[in-house]
């Protein structure tokens, strides 16, 4: 069984082709910039949207009465983030009328229910040499092997967004069956990298390597975010990685903030974070197109 | 009806029952509900109304074929003609106000497209010849000989009108620049080309182009164009086989015509500025399934995409042997943000003609309509737009007067469907004593006419069906399905709820409002009960129509795509799909009301499994994409629509959007004057949408590129 906060067809910008992009839910790493922090748990959880609220706008509505019973708080605003895997949760939220301003961020499936959903789009795939994109979260920390050899049968492409950080034989067992990893480059110092996002270069090292001996197709995302991903050491680290590793294409993401809605209907906190001035993403572009990568930027 | 005429006959009419022209004030208040905001032309419609009945204003009555001819012969007598040194003369004369009767049993021809083929081939003299070997045939026939004899008298007045052509062409010739060549060009064609027919391009694009102003002189509406690159490419191959001209001379013309044919755009325009009716038909197989595309094919495309122009619209045919080549030309012009072209599927639209009767020669050759319907060019003289099916009406009236619940929601929508079926034998009844005013200028461009001795208003031409388009479909499956769920399954409401909810428009419903409008199955998604649905309510409606045809043997097609999803939609209470009273309806087969961001693979999905064999009137797949979309990638994009394609949709238009842009042409229209979009069934000007139509877009906008 896999939890999925969100299936997104005709996804255009995670692989090559038409694609659907299957986001599962459940992260070990804490990046401070995450656009996907519904995809931060690992279980199923409420979020509340206080600007669709009719009580919040005075009216006596009273439909989210019995999900507060159950949770035991006040107020709907107490319900943002609440894991609701349990069985009672299942009843009172399926009952609830509110349709406006709360709802559950995640959905489990089995396998083939999963690739029925996902081969929908099967003709559009095989035109446009598209596929499926498995991203998260972390997807290496989900059992994703039996969706992997699920669509494989049906002769589907996959790509799969990842940090790297994931076990070794999960990766070596993955390589033959995957065309493109999406690899997430972050901070490549060591230190700044196991205090800010709780990960380890290390395996982020060695993953790579032995997707470099497998002959997988790498394609290196670097988000670029002010203050921490664009410094000029953390860019020649990166320099560095493309050539060691003679990566050919590298992606730019510079952040954006359309995050903070969905973590503030989370109850989460998320501070704004700025991308580097245009000059500055052009100095970039321009310092990792000296390599032999061709780099393009990803606008959302 | 131009909306120009239609303002004039206000007037006119004001001052046929008074004497005297009407004030400006009360004018004015009339042309606000024609929701025409266009200020010059209230103005010229103002100044032509402080003059009416002064000016050659024409009047003509009925359906004799001969008063008609007679009517012609004055405008190709009086008409105005312009010419100020252009590569063409093209003349419409918009203040040639022709009055019709305006009952509404007795309707003027419009809304078909006239390739003028036959005109091109025979000329004026071969026309004439059909018309002597029709005397033979109907040597005591009173009405025949009455019929050609108008005929005749029409193809007096043509050469009468290129006669004056001439003249005028040749006294600015001689006034400003006799030497050159350019100018000598335009006189030598007008020259020979309507008398003895078209012996090159050049002459077979001028011999349009008059023949083209005279419909619009006459008032006719919403003038279609043809399949032109299949009309004109022998007499392309011949010039440029002679040396006459090059490749680069064709496109030169070409734009040249196409920029005449835009020049009148605010006159032409019908319900809003753009909605002109001027389709160039492009592309195409034949009848063993071979692309007929040509070289004017290109040309055409890439005149278009180099004017950026909203008009004329380009729809070009496409089938699976579709040249690589063509999907890249159709591409680069969909990139130009004209709205153009829209693409129709052989594969589809053919066997669908056929299944109505219409044999494979003929089905092979269509065109279409004002906007989408397919139409026969040269032999048809259908009628594809007389009505509108409003598919939420019948919804209300059930709500309205249901009595007892019926047991479950198959006999509800059973008690939908009789009504409907009501609805559509009404329309059928009304559109089956529909008498057509004579057209003699367009009988004698439409085959079987003469030697039918028959106007086309009279059953002269091959084909006079008509077509009816359909509003609030994907509304109605939206809103029954809300019925089946909220009432039948989950007993949430009972119906008499849900129809007070509708009567108070959701005050105070807001939740309810919202579970409508998102929750469950919806139109355009993967939901197959939304489908079978769909299949089952265009299966009624066609059913009823098959039993509608009437004694004289015309049939009654239909579609579920229409112009009138505003303008229904603002006279329409709330309706259970979740729409608040007076909100438009869906646009065509959309995602519109699925209440949330509907990929277009997922719609495209939906709408290719239509069933278009029952509604083949127009079926068209309507898009918003984030232009940077399709400019990242443009073979994925052309993938995304040759899948589309194979698949089985019907018809397909798209609006490549530049969201910021859009929302600053909404705050301050005049910022982007030449910012084009696509509405209905043709392209405009931003700027001159009604603020309710710029909202559409920017709401479609906004859930396509978030």
């Amino acid at each position: 069984m896999l939890l999925v906060s969100n299936v997104q067809r005709f996804s255009l910008h995670d692989g090559p082709g038409i694609r659907t992009t299957v986001f599962l839910k459940g992260c070990p790493f804490s990046c401070p910039w995450c656009c996907n922090p519904e995809n931060l748990s690992f279980a199923k959880e409420m979020y509340f949207k206080a600007e669709e609220c009719v009580r919040e706008k005075g009216s006596n509505c009273d439909h989210c009465g019995e999900l507060l019973r159950v949770a035991g708080v006040n107020k709907p605003e107490d319900l943002a983030g609440l894991s609701v895997e349990i069985g009672e949760w299942q009843q009172v939220i399926s009952h609830s009328e509110c349709v406006l301003a709360l709802g559950v961020w995640g959905e489990w499936y089995d396998e083939k229910q999963l690739c029925h959903i996902l081969l929908e789009d099967l003709p559009f795939y095989r035109a446009s040499g598209g596929g499926v994109t498995i991203s998260g979260g972390e997807p290496l920390v989900h059992p994703i092997m039996p969706l992997v050899d699920e669509l494989r049968a049906s002769e589907i492409d996959i790509a799969v967004e990842t940090s790297l950080l994931a076990s070794n034989s999960l990766l070596r067992s993955l390589a033959a069956k995957i065309s493109l990893f999406i690899v997430d480059a972050k901070i490549l110092d060591p230190e700044q990298c196991r205090t800010t996002i709780k990960a380890s270069l290390d395996v982020f090292y060695r993953n790579l390597s032995l997707l470099e001996q497998c002959g997988a197709e790498i394609l290196l995302r670097l988000p670029l975010v002010l203050g921490m991903t664009d410094s000029a050491d953390n860019i020649s680290a990166v320099v560095e990685l493309i050539e060691d590793f003679k990566l050919s294409r590298v992606q730019i993401l510079p952040v954006h903030n359309l995050a903070r809605q969905k973590a503030a209907q989370l109850g989460l906190s998320h501070p704004e974070y700025q991308a580097p001035s245009r000059a500055r993403i052009d100095s970039i572009v321009a310092q990792l197109s000296a390599t032999s990568a061709v780099v393009d930027i990803l606008q959302v | 009806m131009s909306t120009f005429l239609k303002i004039v006959r206000i007037g006119w009419d004001a001052v046929a029952r008074r004497g005297m022209v009407p004030p400006v004030a009360a004018i004015q208040q009339r042309v606000r509900k024609l929701k025409w905001t266009n200020p010059e032309l209230d103005n010229r419609a103002l100044r032509l109304l402080r003059i009416a009945g002064t000016t050659h204003l024409l009047r003509a009555r009925g359906v004799d074929p001969y008063p008609q001819a007679e009517l012609f012969r004055a405008v190709c007598e009086k008409s105005e003609i312009r010419y100020k040194g252009e590569t063409f003369l093209y003349s419409p004369d918009f203040d040639c106000l022709i009055c019709q009767p305006s009952r509404n049993e007795l309707r003027a021809f419009g809304n078909l497209p006239v390739d003028f083929e036959r005109l091109l081939r025979l000329g004026l003299c071969g026309i004439r010849a059909e018309i002597l070997d029709a005397r033979s045939q109907y040597t005591h026939d009173e009405v025949a000989e009455r019929t050609l004899n108008a005929f005749e008298s029409v193809c007096d007045s043509l050469q009468l009108y290129g006669e004056r052509c001439l003249r005028v062409v040749d006294q600015f010739v001689r006034a400003s620049d006799p030497l050159n060549p350019e100018l000598r060009n335009v006189t030598q064609v007008l020259e020979s080309a309507l008398l003895e027919g078209a012996t090159g391009f050049r002459e077979a694009l001028q011999t349009i182009l008059i023949g083209n102003s005279l419909l619009w002189t006459l008032g006719m509406d919403l003038v279609g164009l043809g399949r032109l690159d299949k009309v004109l490419f022998s007499y392309y191959r011949t010039d440029i086989e002679g040396g006459r001209i090059s490749d680069k001379e064709a496109l030169r013309l070409i734009k040249e015509f196409l920029r005449l044919l835009h020049r009148d755009f605010y006159s032409k325009s019908n319900a809003l500025a753009g909605d002109t009716g001027q389709v160039i038909c492009l592309g195409g197989r034949d009848a063993d399934g071979q692309d007929t595309a040509n070289r004017l094919t290109y040309l055409f495309l890439q005149a278009a995409a180099e004017l950026g122009q909203p008009d004329p619209k380009l729809v070009i045919r496409v089938h699976p042997n579709t040249a690589e080549e063509l999907w890249d030309a159709i591409i680069e012009c969909i990139m130009q943000r004209t709205g153009s072209p829209l693409l129709s599927n052989d594969d589809r639209v053919v066997p669908a003609l056929e299944a109505a009767g219409y044999p494979s020669e003929d089905a092979v050759n269509y065109a279409t309509s004002a906007c989408w319907e397919p139409c026969i060019p040269t032999i048809s003289a259908d009628q594809n737009n007389l009505a509108t099916i409003d598919f939420m009406a019948p919804l209300h009236e059930l709500l309205n007067r249901v009595g007892s619940l019926p047991e479950d929601f198959s006999a509800f929508k059973q008690a939908y469907f009789s009504r409907l079926r009501s609805v559509v034998t009404g329309i059928a009844v009304k559109l089956n004593q529909l008498e057509f005013i004579a057209n003699p200028l367009l009988s004698i461009m439409t085959g079987d006419c003469i030697s039918r001795a028959k106007d086309a208003s009279e059953g002269g031409a091959k084909y006079l069906n008509f077509g009816v388009t359909g509003v609030a479909f994907g509304n109605v499956i939206n809103a029954l399905l809300n019925i089946d769920r909220r009432v039948y399954r989950e007993h949430r409401y009972m119906l008499r709820e849900m129809s007070e909810m509708v009567e108070r428009n959701f005050l105070g419903d807001e939740l309810a409002f919202a579970a409508l409008l998102t929750g469950g199955d919806k139109f355009c998604t993967s939901s197959e009960t939304a489908l079978r649905l769909s299949n089952e309510i265009i299966a009624v409606v066609a059913d009823e129509l098959k039993h509608a045809q009437n004694s004289r043997g015309r049939s009654i097609h239909f579609g579920v795509s229409s112009p009138s999803h505003i303008e229904y939609g603002s006279r329409s209470p709330a309706s259970l799909d979740g729409r608040h009273s007076g909100s438009p309806y869906g646009v065509h087969i959309s995602a519109t009301a699925a209440g949330r961001s509907v990929p277009p693979t997922e719609a495209a999905l939906f709408a290719a499994k239509l069933d278009y064999n029952g509604a083949f009137n127009g079926g068209v797949f309507d898009l918003i994409i984030d232009h940077m979309h399709v400019a990242e990638d443009r073979s994925r994009f052309r993938s995304f629509l040759r899948t589309a394609f194979s698949l089985g949709i019907f018809q397909f238009q798209a609006n490549l959007i530049d969201l910021e842009l859009l929302k600053r042409a909404r705050r301050n229209p005049e910022s982007c004057p030449q910012l084009i979009v696509r509405v209905w069934g043709f392209s405009a000007y931003f700027k001159d949408l009604p603020s309710e139509y710029q909202d559409i877009l920017i709401n479609r906008a906004e859930a396509a590129c978030c």
